[in-house]
C-alpha cells in the first residue's frame, strides 16, 4: 500500500510539475538593469524567473540595454526585451526557453473541436492534427474530440486520417477558436495503415494497431463479412486458436487475456458459428484499436491486450440503408437523424444465419423416413442498436445496445403406431451462448482544453445447454406419459460506471484521469422438471465481487524527438470477504535519433479478475469463465517489449522484442476434468506460471493501388505449475514458434478491387499417448490403456490457409450495389482441429487429424442506399 | 435447388478426417500387472508389457518373471507357477477376505511390490426382481435388493449385469454374453461422481448408509432386439478394497474420456510401484435371474 501511494506521489508531482512547466511565462518578475549587455540581462531574468535561455550568440544583438520592469509577466518582459530586435522565443522544454530569430508576437491559444465524416457526419476517431511544422499534435479521441494549445497566432493545421483525404487549413488567431472540421472521403486513393500514424513527430506506437470503417473493407470479404477478429490475427505478435476459433493469442497470452470492448463495454466471447464471424458486423465498426503493450492506464482487467471497438454513430445528414445477402447470413442497416436539424441520429442493425434453414431442407432430402428424423442445426442473430443526441456542440449523449445469440441443437423424434398402442417419443439438446450489451455515455466539452466523460454501462454473457426428453405412450387402457427436462446455464453480469477526464494543458501534455467501479455477478444455475414446460432451480453457485478502479495518464511530448507516455492504474477487488489490490503502472518511451528511425521501449503491469478455464485441447464455448478467489487468486503479468521503426515514403518496417511473465495462471489439475456444474470447482484447479518471449517484425506498404503487410513472429510460450506435468514446465498449446502473414489488396479500378490473405503457423501443441497396454481381467478385460508423455508434447501439422476476395462495384444515381466473391482455404489444406487416436480398417491404432472447414466458396451481394 | 442445397449443407456440416503419421518417441517397455484377487478362488495374475502406442503387433506377454506370495508377517505362502502366455496361478492360496497380503514380482533384474488388503464380506439380499417401465423405457428389469456392511470402515461397492441372450443369424442360432447398461436413479447409485464414467460397472461407496441396512434399486434393459432374445441375467454385486475402487474408477474414468479430444488425460490409480495395471482384491455374489 505503501509503494501504491508513493506511486500515486510521484504521479501527482508529475502533473504539477507539467502544469508548472506551462506556466513559467506567467511567471512574474522585477528588474532594473541600465545600460548592460543582452546577455546579462539574460542571466539575471534567469536567476530571477527560475529559467534557462538557449540561444544561438550570433544572433543576440551586440551593444549596451536598458530595462525597467516591476510585477511583471516574464513573456511581457521577453517581448519588451527581444522584440526591438526581431527576436522571439519559446518553450523548448520543462523551463528551457529557446531564443530564436522569429520576431513574432508570442500569443497562446487553444483551437478544439470535432472532426466529422463529411457525407455522414460521423465523429472520426484516431485523426491525427498537427501544425505543418510539426510542433504542435494531437489526435482525436473517441468521441471525435481535439483540443490543441498553439504558441502562434499565424498557423496552418493539417487533419490527417486513412482514408480520408488530408486537410489543411491556414488561419490567424486572436483568441481561442472552437474549430469543428469535416474530412472527404478518399475513395479513389485510399490512404491505408494498419500501424499508428508514423511521421516526423515521436508519437508513433508500435505496440498500437488501428482500423477505421474504411480500412476494415480492404480485408478480404468472406461471406459477407470483412471480419475485424479476422483482421487482427493477421498482425505481428497476433496468433489464432484453430479453425473454429476466432480468439485471439497475444504475445503468449489466453484468448481470454484480451479486454475485447464495444462501445466501452466488455464482450466475452467474440464469435459465431465457431469462429467463421465475430460479433461485430462490419457495418457497423467505426474504429478497431488493438493496444498490446504500453497500454494506455485507462485500460484493466486483462493480461494482454486491449481490442477497443467503436460503433457509428448513425448518419446525421441523410437517412442510410445498407442490405447485404449472403450463403451464410445476411443482413441490414439503418441509420440517420431523427430529426431534420441532425442533432439526433439513430442506428440500428440486425444479423441472421440461415444455415438450421439450409441443413433443414438438406436433411429432409437425405432422410426423408419420417420415423427417425434426426435433425443437427445452428443458427446465429445478433442486433447493433444506437442513439445520439448533441444537446449542443459541447455536449452529447448516447445509448448503444448490443445483442446476440448463437444456437445449436439436434433433435430427434419417433413414433410409432401399434393395434391398440400409440408410442412418441421426442428429445432435443441444445447448447447456446450471447452477449448482451447495453451503453449509456455522456461526453461533455467543460472547456477548450478539458473534456469529461460519464460511462453508466452493463453486460452480460451467457452459455448453457438444455436436453429435455418426452415419452408418451397411450394404449385402449392407460396412457403412460414420461418428461424430463435439464437446463445449465453459465452467466457473468457486469454493472460498469466510470467517470473520465482529458485535460491537454499544453499542446505538449495531455492529462487523462478517471474513476470507476464494476459489480460483477458470476452465476451457474442448473434447473430440472418433469415437465418440459416448468422448470425447477436445484443447484445454483453464486459470486459477488466488486471492482473499484481509478487512473492517471499523461502523455508527454518531452522534446520534438522523444515522448514518454506514463500511468498509473489502481484497482482493488472484493469478492468473498477478501480484498485484492493492484497498482498497475504503464509506460512507453519513443525516441527519435535520425529522420525515418525511431527506438521504443514500453512496459505495462496488468491484472485480470477472472479466469477461463478451457478444455486442454480447442477453444471451444464450452469453456467457462471463473471469478477470481482467494483460492484461484487474480492473474497478473508485466510485459515489456522495445524496438526499432524505420519508415521511407510509402513503406513501414517495424522490428520489435517483447519478454511477458505471468502468474496465477489456472488449468484443471490432472485427473479433473470439465467442471460444470460442480460447486466445489476450486478444487478442481491448479495456479502456475506463464513466460513468453518473441520478435516480432511488420513490413508494411501504406499507400498505392496496391497495399498490404507481411507480418512474422518468433516466439517461445511456456507454462509451469506444481500439479501438473511433474512441476515441469511445458509448452503452451498456443506456443507458436512461427507465425507468418500476408495481406496484399489491390484496386484495379474504382469498380474492381480484389484482396488475398496468407497465413503460415507452426502447429498447436496437444498431449498424445506414448505407449499403451492392455486390461486383462474383469468387466474391463481387452481395453486399451493410454500413457501419456509429458503435456502438449507433439505438435499438430502446421496450419496455413489463403483466403482471398474480390469486390465487383456499380456506382448508380442514388445506390451503389457490391457483390464479393470471396473463396476461405483456397487451395483446400485440411488443417487439423484436433487430432484423434482410433483404429483404422485393418484394425490398426493410427492417429487421425480431423479438419473442420475444406476449401469454401462465398457471394454476398450488397446494396447501399 | 435441391442440389445447390445439399451441397451447401454438405460444404459447411461435414468435417474431414485423415489418417497422419506421428513420430512417436520410443520409450522402454513396463511391466504391467493384471489381477482381480477373488476371495476364495485360486490367485491368478497376468503380466505384459507396455508397447509403443502405434505398435500394433500382439500384445507382448511375460513368461520368465517369478511371483511370490506373502503373509503381512513376511512368511511365504507360495510361489505362483507360471502357465504360458503371461498367466501365472496360484495351486493352493485363495484370498480370505480382510486379510493383507505381499506379492513380490521379479523380471529382468527388477523387484516389484504389491501390498494389498482383501475386502471384509458383507451382506446383500435380493427384496424384489421385477419388469417394468423405467424413464419412459418398457422391458426394463429392475432389482430392488438390500446391502449391509462393516461400520466401522470404509466400504467399496459395484455392481454389474450381465446378460446372455439367444441371437438368431439365418437358420444359426448363437448364444451372445454381454455387459448391459445399468439404470438407475437411486440417488445413492447416482450422488456419486465416481459412478458416471460406466454404466456397465456401477460403483458406490458406503458413504451415505455405513453399517445400516440399505435398500437399492436399479436395473437394465430386456428389450428384445435384432432378433436377440434374453435367456439369462446375472448380476455381480462386488465389494472392492480401496485400491480396487481407485484403479477401477480411473479405468472407468479413462476410457470414458478416450476418445473425448476435448478432455484431459486420464491417469490410472494402479497400486505397484514402477509398473502399471493393479492387483486389487474383490469379494463377488452372483445372482442368476433365468428367462426361459
Amino acid at each position: 500500500m505503501l509503494k501504491s501511494a508513493g506511486l500515486y506521489v510521484f504521479f501527482v508531482l508529475v502533473f504539477f510539475r507539467a502544469n508548472a512547466q506551462n506556466d513559467v511565462l506567467n511567471t512574474r518578475i522585477s528588474l532594473k538593469a541600465k545600460k548592460q549587455t543582452m546577455v546579462e540581462i539574460l542571466n539575471a531574468i534567469e536567476l530571477k524567473a527560475g529559467v534557462t535561455f538557449n540561444y544561438n550568440s550570433k544572433i543576440i544583438p551586440t551593444g549596451l540595454h536598458s530595462i525597467n520592469v516591476k510585477d511583471e509577466e516574464l513573456s511581457n518582459v521577453l517581448v519588451q526585451l527581444l522584440k526591438p530586435h526581431k527576436l522571439g522565443f519559446s518553450i523548448l522544454y520543462g523551463k528551457n526557453i529557446v531564443i530564436t530569430k522569429q520576431a513574432k508576437k508570442i500569443s497562446k491559444y487553444t483551437i478544439s473541436g470535432y472532426v466529422n465524416d463529411e457525407i455522414s457526419g460521423e465523429k472520426l476517431i484516431g485523426v491525427s492534427i498537427h501544425s505543418r511544422k510539426g510542433t504542435e499534435t494531437c489526435l482525436s479521441n473517441q468521441d471525435g474530440f481535439y483540443s490543441l494549445t498553439m504558441f502562434s497566432d499565424s498557423i496552418q493545421l493539417v487533419f490527417e486520417m486513412p482514408g480520408y483525404q488530408s486537410r489543411t487549413m491556414g488561419f490567424k488567431l486572436s483568441d481561442n477558436l472552437v474549430l469543428n472540421v469535416q474530412l472527404k472521403d478518399e475513395f479513389s486513393e485510399l490512404r491505408y495503415t494498419v500501424s499508428s500514424k508514423l511521421d516526423d513527430r515521436p508519437s508513433y506506437k508500435p505496440d498500437e494497431f488501428h482500423f477505421n470503417g474504411k480500412t476494415l473493407k480492404q480485408l478480404p470479404v468472406l461471406f459477407g463479412e470483412s471480419d475485424v477478429m479476422k483482421g487482427l490475427q493477421l498482425l505481428p505478435g497476433v496468433s489464432s486458436g484453430n479453425d473454429g476459433t476466432i480468439g485471439l493469442n497475444i504475445r503468449g497470452g489466453g484468448p481470454d487475456q484480451n479486454l475485447i470492448l464495444l462501445d466501452d463495454v466488455p464482450i466475452y466471447n467474440p464469435s459465431h458459428i465457431y469462429g467463421f464471424f465475430s460479433v461485430f458486423n462490419s457495418d457497423v465498426v467505426k474504429d478497431v484499436k488493438l493496444l498490446k503493450g504500453g497500454m494506455n492506464a485507462r485500460y484493466n482487467g486483462r493480461l494482454s491486450s486491449v481490442v477497443d471497438v467503436r460503433t457509428i454513430d448513425g448518419n446525421n445528414k441523410k437517412l442510410k440503408l445498407q442490405a447485404s445477402l449472403g450463403l451464410l447470413s445476411s443482413k441490414i442497416t439503418l441509420d440517420g437523424p431523427i430529426f431534420k436539424n441532425g442533432k439526433t441520429t439513430f442506428l440500428l442493425a440486425a444479423r441472421r444465419s440461415y444455415l438450421d434453414i439450409l441443413s433443414n431442407a438438406a436433411q429432409k432430402i437425405w432422410t426423408p423416413d419420417a420415423n427417425s428424423p434426426l435433425r443437427t442445426s445452428y443458427y446465429f442473430y445478433d442486433a447493433n442498436g444506437k442513439i445520439k443526441h448533441s444537446f449542443s456542440q459541447k455536449h452529447q449523449l448516447s445509448f448503444s445496445f448490443y445483442t446476440g445469440q448463437d444456437n445449436t441443437f439436434t433433435k430427434n423424434s419417433f413414433s410409432a403406431k401399434d393395434p391398440g398402442k400409440t408410442i412418441s417419443e421426442r428429445d432435443r439438446q441444445t447448447v447456446f451462448w450471447g452477449n448482451r450489451v447495453f451503453s449509456l455515455r455522456d461526453h461533455h466539452v467543460l472547456a477548450p482544453k478539458l473534456s469529461a466523460w460519464v460511462n453508466a454501462s452493463y453486460s452480460s454473457y451467457d452459455f448453457g445447454n438444455e436436453s429435455s426428453y418426452e415419452y408418451n405412450e397411450v394404449t385402449d387402457s392407460s396412457r403412460t406419459f414420461n418428461a424430463y427436462n435439464y437446463r445449465f446455464v453459465s452467466r457473468i453480469n457486469n454493472s460498469i460506471a466510470s467517470y473520465n477526464l482529458e485535460y491537454k494543458p499544453a499542446s505538449s501534455l495531455t492529462l487523462k484521469a478517471g474513476v470507476g467501479l464494476v459489480y460483477h455477478v458470476f452465476q451457474r444455475d442448473v434447473f430440472t422438471s418433469d415437465s418440459i414446460i416448468q422448470k425447477e432451480l436445484v443447484n445454483t453457485n453464486q459470486y459477488y465481487a466488486m471492482e473499484y478502479n481509478s487512473y492517471l495518464d499523461a502523455a508527454w511530448l518531452l522534446r520534438r524527438n522523444i515522448r514518454l507516455n506514463a500511468g498509473l492504474h489502481y484497482v482493488q477487488y472484493h469478492i468473498s470477504g477478501n480484498d485484492f489490490n493492484f497498482t498497475q503502472p504503464r509506460f512507453s518511451f519513443n525516441y527519435k535519433p535520425v529522420k525515418n528511425l525511431l527506438l521504443h521501449a514500453a512496459f505495462q503491469r496488468t491484472a485480470q479478475f477472472l479466469h477461463l478455464l478451457t478444455s486442454n485441447t480447442i477453444g471451444i464455448p464450452i469453456d467457462m469463465w471463473l471469478p477470481s478467489t482467494n483460492i484461484a487468486r487474480p492473474e497478473t503479468a508485466n510485459t515489456y517489449s522495445g524496438g526499432i521503426s524505420y519508415y521511407k515514403g510509402d513503406f513501414v518496417f517495424n522490428a520489435e522484442a517483447f519478454h511477458k511473465e505471468m502468474s496465477n495462471v489456472i488449468d484443471y489439475k490432472e485427473q479433473a476434468n470439465y467442471i460444470g456444474t460442480d460447486n466445489n470447482w476450486e478444487d478442481k484447479i491448479t495456479l502456475g506460471k506463464g513466460r513468453a518471449y518473441g520478435y516480432e517484425f511488420l513490413a508494411e506498404k501504406r499507400n498505392g493501388k496496391t497495399k498490404g503487410w507481411v507480418s512474422y513472429t518468433l516466439s517461445w510460450n511456456f507454462r509451469q505449475f506444481d500439479k501438473i506435468n511433474g512441476g515441469k514446465e511445458f509448452p503452451y498449446k498456443y506456443d507458436r514458434r512461427n507465425n507468418l502473414a500476408v495481406l496484399i489488396s489491390h484496386e484495379f479500378s474504382k469498380r474492381l478491387d480484389a484482396s488475398l490473405t496468407w497465413v503460415y503457423t507452426t502447429g498447436a501443441n496437444y498431449t498424445l499417448p506414448e505407449q499403451v497396454y492392455f486390461v486383462n481381467s474383469g468387466l474391463q478385460k481387452g481395453n486399451a490403456i493410454y500413457i501419456y508423455g509429458d503435456r502438449n508434447n507433439y505438435k499438430f501439422p502446421d496450419y496455413h490457409r489463403l483466403d482471398f476476395g474480390l469486390n465487383f462495384k456499380k456506382f448508380k444515381k442514388h445506390y451503389t450495389r457490391v457483390l464479393s466473391v470471396g473463396v476461405y482455404n483456397a487451395y483446400n489444406r485440411q488443417n487439423p482441429f484436433y487430432v484423434n487416436l482410433a483404429y483404422n480398417a485393418e484394425g490398426k491404432r493410427v492417429f487421425e487429424a480431423v479438419s473442420l472447414f475444406p476449401v469454401l466458396p462465398s457471394i454476398n451481394y450488397k446494396v447501399v442506399f | 435447388m435441391r442440389k445447390y442445397l445439399i451441397y451447401t449443407a454438405c460444404v459447411l456440416i461435414i468435417s474431414c478426417k485423415k489418417e497422419i503419421a506421428v513420430n512417436i518417441v520410443e520409450r522402454p517397455a513396463s511391466l504391467v500387472v493384471n489381477a482381480d484377487l477373488n476371495a476364495d478362488s485360486l490367485i491368478e495374475i497376468d503380466l505384459s508389457l507396455t508397447q509403443n502406442i502405434i505398435d500394433n503387433n500382439p500384445e507382448k506377454k511375460v513368461n520368465d518373471a517369478v511371483i511370490e506370495v506373502f503373509r503381512k508377517d513376511s512368511s511365504i505362502l507360495d510361489v505362483l507357477s507360471a502357465q504360458g502366455f503371461g498367466k501365472y496361478k496360484s495351486s493352493v492360496l485363495k484370498p480370505k477376505a480382510g486379510n493383507e497380503y505381499l506379492l513380490r514380482i521379479f523380471h529382468q533384474n527388477k523387484v516389484y511390490w504389491v501390498d494389498e488388503i482383501m475386502p471384509d464380506t458383507f451382506d446383500v439380499n435380493i427384496i424384489d426382481t421385477s419388469r417394468g417401465v423405467f424413464q419412459g423405457k418398457s422391458s426394463f428389469f429392475q432389482y430392488r435388493l438390500d446391502i449391509k456392511n462393516d461400520f466401522f470402515k470404509d466400504n467399496f461397492f459395484s455392481f454389474r449385469i450381465k446378460r446372455i441372450s439367444q441371437k438368431i443369424k439365418g437358420t444359426d442360432t448363437v448364444m451372445v454374453e454381454e455387459w448391459c447398461d445399468i439404470e438407475t436413479v437411486d440417488f445413492i447409485l447416482t450422488e456419486n461422481p465416481d459412478s458416471r464414467f460406466s454404466k456397465k460397472q456401477l460403483l458406490f461407496t458406503d458413504q451415505y448408509f455405513r453399517g445400516i441396512r440399505q435398500e437399492l434399486k436399479f436395473g437394465c434393459s430386456i428389450a428384445d432386439l435384432n432378433n436377440q432374445k434374453t435367456l439369462k441375467l446375472i448380476l455381480y454385486v462386488s465389494s472392492h478394497s480401496k485400491n480396487g475402487y481407485n484403479y477401477f474408477t480411473s479405468v472407468n474414468e479413462h476410457l470414458f474420456y478416450q476418445n473425448d479430444p476435448f478432455s484431459q488425460p486420464t491417469l490410472l490409480k494402479g497400486n505397484i510401484s514402477n509398473a502399471y495395471g493393479a492387483a486389487v482384491g474383490q469379494i463377488t455374489k452372483l445372482y442368476e435371474i433365468d428367462f426361459k
